[in-house]
């Protein structure tokens, strides 16, 4: 592990790093293809500005491949776009071409995001104004279709390495917008209203403290303090008294009944003392209540509306769609329609939209998703697929025989809504301590009213009700909201959105954590770890990786990759040509290098009239040869993430058990726990295993951390106390988890425990603070010594106090830069694509 | 003290416009974006003319 991190996403690339792209006359190391791609568009574009003005790293991203173009082509159809794409101009123009597409971008973190996008599209051909909003991701592109293609626009924004998806602004959007309009207004009418009251307050508490205003004019200020506080409590403060109703009808004690309780009694007997022109008013304090609180809730509100945003926006792909034959021919058909006894044509790369049969030929597919199996896994004709995994080798027929509710992705999705019922619920810290405050705050007016109606009768009324006033919840309200309200942004922006509520709350209880292994743990895609010549071979390890690399260079087949990287490092070995190359199908691949007969591949293809057995029995073993003599043994395994030891070392030093749970093979999965230095490990697990193993534990008491991706994953994440899906997790997955970690960096993790730890501590602090003032005011007020401007200014200041000690959270930038713990060489040894030349 | 008696009232006349200006702005979207706006100042660059995009590269070292 190094500290060298990619310049486009920063996250880190181990050594010696394999990709550069020049920006400014600097070479920056890059982590992969993908960010290389990106960084040279937005480089060639004029717009390497965006890496000096951006505060937030980007996004790691995926390699653009032909198959995406032609996707993306499909946005191209009429009847497609209709339902995102208007008319600019009033349809009544019939010369009509120019459009306005409302985009969902994936992949924002920062201001420079928006003004990189605007830029780079706004230099497009046909291309008339682009907006983008910062806080919803929303884009708006206005452009001329007869110039430029939706596809291209999409395949821009692509290639600057963000997703883009159709923004369908459908009912739940337009609420979403509604709620949010509202909750402004209403703390506009709170903020304005409270500013005026305040200024009549101060001539009403000077007045009260100098004793020389005269009467009229007292009560005159006061009638129009009480104009300007009526719409604040009836308009701004109406959502405070419909929960509390709402609290009091299902006898659950919120914290919205002591505010309403604060804020309803304050009004009124302020009203009281306004007509009969005695007592004191508490205008200012009700207003200013509701202002804070209002704010509080607006926060809180907004973050709820981004995640919930971002939720909607992991759902909103186009309909999946298959080709089908149709007399003859094959058409795109979306995935619904299919019907059992269809035939169905899958190419390489593409999902198999249901269960069915191999008609002909034969293929490996990787079903991953649904097992945990890294590697393809072959199929001859007769063979069952399966819905939902991967063809990967050639374009082949099959015959449907299980569609929708009967396949097995279908099946799992039935477990999964088993495992949402049975989830534990995690109480709320602020609902806890409301329901006890609660009560403590009527008991205690209660015996201040039964004491001072003893004393002074007359003065029983005004003294409960400044304890009332006094003991207003305000700060101990927003004490927790606003701490959460901040870590969920911190974290958002760190590159884990949280979608459900509890995850922050749940998280400082979490001591066991659980990861998948494929996917999750590793990246994925298969990579070259080890190279073992026979003896007596003439080649250096370097020379049999270029040899080989040369020859995969002209497959598409997954192992290929693993190779191909090499030779990207050494430009030199690239100068190698195979001829003659020829793909054996599921055997391996031949071709002629310098004049010499080279094969790859399974060990009776490489050497057929020897049966070598490869040096150890887990892991891939490909075997090279030249001239039926064998060369060397290539070792593929699906290679860690290059954070993965660092994480779990972290999780490690924090005292959680970390488990390894795969549906994957025992060796594979042995050797990847020790790598890891994982102790604890299970292999070969269904999705039925994998459930009963976390319940088994959760009886046992410990609160369980899911992370995975797969779909056999998915009924675990649901039934984990809190679960979390990798970014580019089946669909699946990400929307049933409860948090996912976009940008795919499991550091992440580790940070959102550091982050839970510092949340936790400053809740207390604030509940705290919040629970001391209220005490310590307490007795003054039940005493009689608190006058109303005292109480206003006690209550300002101790919400004051409560938000900026919760916005110290959002603070702690040093969190996602912090540089790596160096770990032992012998972890990073075996892992990545350094091992191999090792 | 008298001016209060005609102030007082002069100001709520404000509020009331101030709030319906205010929730006019609302309702023209003017809050839906509470973050971009601040940045976009900062990144203000002269409008490029329109020219195939290919063609807009700046300089770029070999």
């Amino acid at each position: 592990m190094t500290d060298t991190r990619c310049f486009h996403c920063t996250l880190p690339v181990s050594e010696p790093a394999v990709f550069f792209a020049e920006v400014e006359g600097t070479q920056q190391p890059m982590c992969c293809p993908g960010c290389k791609a990106v960084t040279e568009a937005i480089v060639a574009g004029g717009l390497e500005n965006y890496y000096q003005h951006r505060t937030e790293s980007a996004n790691q991203v995926t390699d653009l491949n032909r198959r995406l173009q032609e996707e993306l082509q499909v946005y191209d159809r009429k009847e497609i776009q209709k339902d995102f794409v208007r008319p600019a101009t009033p349809a009544s123009d019939s010369q009509n071409d120019r459009f306005t597409a409302s985009l969902l971008i994936d992949g924002i973190t920062c201001a420079a995001c928006v003004w990189l996008l605007e830029n780079h599209l706004e230099a497009l051909d046909g291309v008339e104004q682009v907006s983008v909003n910062l806080s919803t991701h929303e884009a708006q592109i206005t452009w001329r279709r007869s110039e430029t293609a939706l596809s291209t626009l999409l395949l821009e924004i692509h290639r600057i390495g963000y997703k883009a998806f159709p923004w369908r602004a459908d009912q739940q959007e337009a609420l979403l917008k509604k709620e949010n309009r509202l909750f402004i207004r209403r703390l506009a009418v709170a903020g304005i209203g409270t500013m005026q009251v305040m200024m009549y307050a101060i001539a009403l508490y000077s007045g009260a403290i100098s004793e020389d205003m005269p009467e009229i004019y007292r009560d005159l200020i006061r009638i129009f303090s009480a104009i300007v506080a009526t719409p604040v409590i009836f308009y701004s403060a109406a959502p405070f008294f419909k929960a509390a109703w709402r609290d009091i009808k299902i006898r659950h004690l919120g914290m919205d009944v002591p505010v309403s309780i604060a804020i309803g009694g304050a009004y009124l007997a302020s009203l009281w003392a306004t007509f009969f022109s005695n007592g004191e008013v508490y205008y200012d304090s009700v207003s200013m209540f509701t202002f804070f609180l209002l704010t509080g809730r607006y926060l809180e509100l907004r973050a709820r509306h981004a995640t919930a945003r971002a939720a909607r926006a992991l759902t909103n792909l186009l309909p999946p769609s298959c080709l089908k034959e149709v007399n003859g021919q094959y058409e795109r058909v979306p995935v619904a329609e299919l019907q059992p006894d269809d035939k169905v044509r899958i190419l390489p790369g593409d999902a198999i939209p249901a269960d069915g049969v191999l008609l002909n030929g034969s293929t490996s597919v990787n079903e991953s998703m649904l097992t945990g199996e890294y590697l393809p896994i072959e199929k001859q004709q007769g063979d069952t697929l399966l819905c939902s995994s991967i063809n990967v080798d050639h374009p082949v027929d099959i015959k449907v025989t299980k569609v929708g509710e009967e396949t097995r992705v279908a099946s799992i999705i039935q477990l999964l809504q088993q495992a949402q019922q049975d989830k534990p619920a995690i109480a709320k810290l602020a609902d806890k301590v409301a329901g006890w405050f609660v009560a403590c705050v009527l008991l205690v007016a209660i015996f201040v009213y039964w004491g001072w109606s003893g004393i002074a009768p007359e003065d029983a009324f005004w003294i409960t009700l400044s304890v009332l006033v006094v003991t207003c919840p305000c700060a101990l309200s927003l004490a927790t909201p606003a701490a959460l309200t901040a870590a969920t942004g911190y974290l958002h922006r760190m590159g884990l959105l949280v979608t459900r509520g509890h995850v922050l709350e749940g998280l400082q209880s979490i001591d066991h954590v659980i990861f998948d292994k494929t996917g999750t743990l590793t990246k994925g895609e298969l990579s070259l770890t080890q190279v073992i010549p026979f003896d007596g071979c003439s080649y250096s390890q370097e020379q049999l990786t270029h040899l080989a690399a040369a020859m995969e260079a002209h497959s598409e087949h997954p192992i290929a990759r693993a190779f191909i990287v090499h030779s990207d490092s050494d430009q030199q070995s690239c100068q190698q040509d195979a001829r003659d190359v020829k793909n054996h199908l599921g055997q391996g691949i031949e071709g002629t290098i310098n004049g010499t007969r080279y094969r790859i591949g399974r060990p009776d293809f490489a050497v057929p009239s020897d049966r070598l057995e490869p040096p150890e029995h887990d892991g891939q073993w490909l075997l090279m040869s030249s001239n039926d003599q064998p060369l060397c043994w290539f070792r593929i395994t699906d290679s860690l993430r290059p954070e993965a030891v660092n994480t779990v070392q972290r999780l490690h030093q924090m005292g959680k058990t970390v488990t390894l749970l795969s549906g994957d093979a025992e060796p594979v999965v042995a050797a990847t726990a020790e790598s890891l230095d994982i102790r604890h490990w299970k292999s070969e697990s269904s999705p039925d295993d994998k459930l009963s193993f976390i319940q088994a534990l959760q009886k046992q008491g410990h609160k369980i951390l899911m992370i995975g991706d797969g779909i056999n994953d998915v009924p675990v994440l649901a039934g984990a106390d809190i679960s979390m899906a990798m970014g580019n997790a089946s669909d699946l997955a990400r929307t049933s988890a409860d948090a996912v970690l976009i940008s795919g960096n499991l550091e992440r993790l580790a940070d959102a425990f550091n982050l839970t730890i510092r949340t936790r501590k400053i809740i207390r602090q604030n509940l705290a603070w919040a629970l001391g003032y209220n005490l310590a005011a307490l007795p003054l007020a039940a005493a009689g010594m608190i006058a109303p401007w005292m109480a206003a200014t006690g209550m300002a200041l101790s919400s004051l106090i409560v938000v900026a000690n919760a916005l110290r959270l959002n603070r702690t930038r040093e969190l996602a830069t912090k540089p790596h713990q160096p770990t032992t060489p012998s972890d990073a040894g075996n892992v990545g694509v350094a091992g191999a030349t090792a | 003290m008298e001016s209060l008696i005609i102030l007082i009232p002069l100001a709520l006349i404000l509020i009331a416009v101030a709030i319906k200006v205010f929730f006019w702005a609302v309702d023209d979207g003017q809050f839906d974006d509470l973050e971009g706006p601040a940045h976009s100042i900062l990144f203000d660059e002269p409008q490029r003319p329109k020219i195939p995009k290919k063609a807009s590269n700046k300089v770029n070292k070999p």
